[in-house]
């Protein structure tokens, strides 16, 4: 939760700061993606819940619309876990991708139902592609990193490595 | 089956299908309109909204150094070219003056539009929206300075939003450029009505314009002051394209804003009693 604080303070004040007004990377994303990896706990969905509680702070996105895609995205990561493997950073940012493609798609199918208008949606993917190329290309520092803060003791117990 | 039925896994699926029913709920329930924060929130954001306003004041403290130490190769003929610049500016400020007076007699005359009543509260933009694809603020003011929900937000440029989230320190202003936003528009020069409404980082659309209005590229906007956020007659921007389809009674319009989102630091709150 600190690293998601740090990770929030970065998007919202120090890339900023430095300038980066258009793009705002959703670190939170990432976040939920390892943990989806690398938990096989059934509380999971209540993690995902949290995050994005505490992200609702930083964005008046709200908590829903993130929770529904991130379990959504969960579920996809937990069907396709044994096909997956992180053996190289290459296949790793290209997962990576690809899910937060997925996610894109689930939150927009639900955005436009809401707001009915599509120019707002290419706009927005507009926005959400350079993004996360970026997100995709740091993912392998971010898992290395997450790792080793996740590091459990019963690590056996947690599914597979990143 | 056995593996299915084993206990976390079941716990695991009802647990998702439980959330994801409640945040389609949730989703549903968001009305982008103003949020009401809660304990937690507040919590959260009057903790971390100090250490963004610290990011924002060393970057404006480095920014400086540079600006005052750094680059002065060329300071004395920026001297020179500022002074008078200052004294051009002070000519227009006369004749401004003057404007001013002539118009404050004519809307006494015409009974046109209002003052705004409105006390004012100066902010400085501590930090932004955690997602790029909302267009939101977060300001140094929240409801110990006085600020309430749905209050006014300008700069001397013109409309910047409104405030959507407020904590007791911060609040988070929903800007014009956001297309949760919709504002009752009307163009100066045509009187035509239509609603405004955000697109990207740059540019607004108005809607609901219809085809015969003859509104030309280049021509102002104001609010109209309907609704219950913004008071009549600020400056939201100006026509930067029309496109007429060939079906449809309605013309697309898209708006420049006459704030400038990329380099806004400071904005005054107009507080709505």
């Amino acid at each position: 939760m600190l690293l998601l604080l740090f990770f929030e303070m970065m998007a919202t004040a120090i890339i900023p700061a430095l300038g980066i007004v258009k793009y705002r990377p959703l670190f939170y994303m990432l976040i939920v993606i390892f943990l989806a990896f690398k938990l096989e706990t059934p509380l999971l969905p209540l993690m995902i819940l949290s995050i994005q509680w505490l992200h609702s702070a930083f964005t008046i996105e709200g908590w829903a619309i993130g929770t529904f895609a991130g379990i959504l995205t969960s579920i996809a990561i937990g069907s396709l876990k044994d096909l997956m493997h992180f053996n190289s950073k290459f296949v790793t940012m290209v997962s990576v991708q690809l899910l937060l493609f997925f996610w894109f798609i689930v939150e927009s199918v639900l955005l436009y139902v809401k707001v009915e208008e599509f120019r707002y949606i290419v706009e927005r993917f507009k926005l959400f592609f350079p993004e996360s190329i970026v997100l995709a290309i740091i993912s392998p520092f971010i898992f290395s990193i997450l790792d080793r803060l996740w590091k459990d003791p019963e690590e056996d117990k947690m599914g597979v490595d990143v | 089956m056995v593996t299915f039925l084993e206990t976390p896994k079941r716990l695991k699926l009802i647990l998702n299908v439980l959330l994801l029913l409640i945040s389609l709920y949730g989703a549903a329930k968001k009305d982008f309109i103003v949020d009401e924060s809660t304990f937690f929130q507040r919590l959260v954001i009057n903790t971390t909204a100090p250490m963004q306003q610290f990011v924002f004041n060393l970057r404006s403290s480095v920014l400086l150094f540079f600006r005052h130490y750094i680059f002065i190769v060329n300071a004395s003929m920026e001297n020179d070219q500022l002074t008078k610049k200052v004294h051009d500016l002070e000519y227009t400020i006369f004749q401004l003056g003057e404007i001013k007076r002539e118009n404050e007699r004519l809307k006494e005359l015409l009974k046109f539009g209002e003052e705004i009543p409105r006390e004012k509260v100066l902010a400085q933009v501590v930090g932004f929206d955690s997602s790029s694809e909302f267009k939101v603020l977060r300001i140094n003011k929240g409801l110990r300075d006085g600020v309430v929900l749905k209050s006014t937000v300008v700069t001397g440029q013109g409309l910047v939003g409104y405030v959507y989230r407020v904590s007791d320190y911060f609040s988070d202003i929903l800007t014009i450029l956001d297309q949760n936003g919709r504002i009752d528009a009307i163009v100066t020069r045509t009187r035509s009505h239509g609603i405004v409404q955000g697109l990207s980082h740059s540019k607004c659309i108005m809607k609901y314009v219809t085809r015969t209005e003859p509104v030309e590229v280049g021509d102002e906007l104001i609010t109209a002051g309907l609704g219950n956020i913004y008071p009549k007659g600020l400056r939201i921007g100006s026509i930067a394209s029309i496109e007429k389809e060939s079906y449809g009674i309605t013309q697309l319009i898209e708006i420049n804003p006459s704030v400038n989102f990329r380099k806004l630091e400071e904005v005054i709150v107009l507080i709505n009693k």
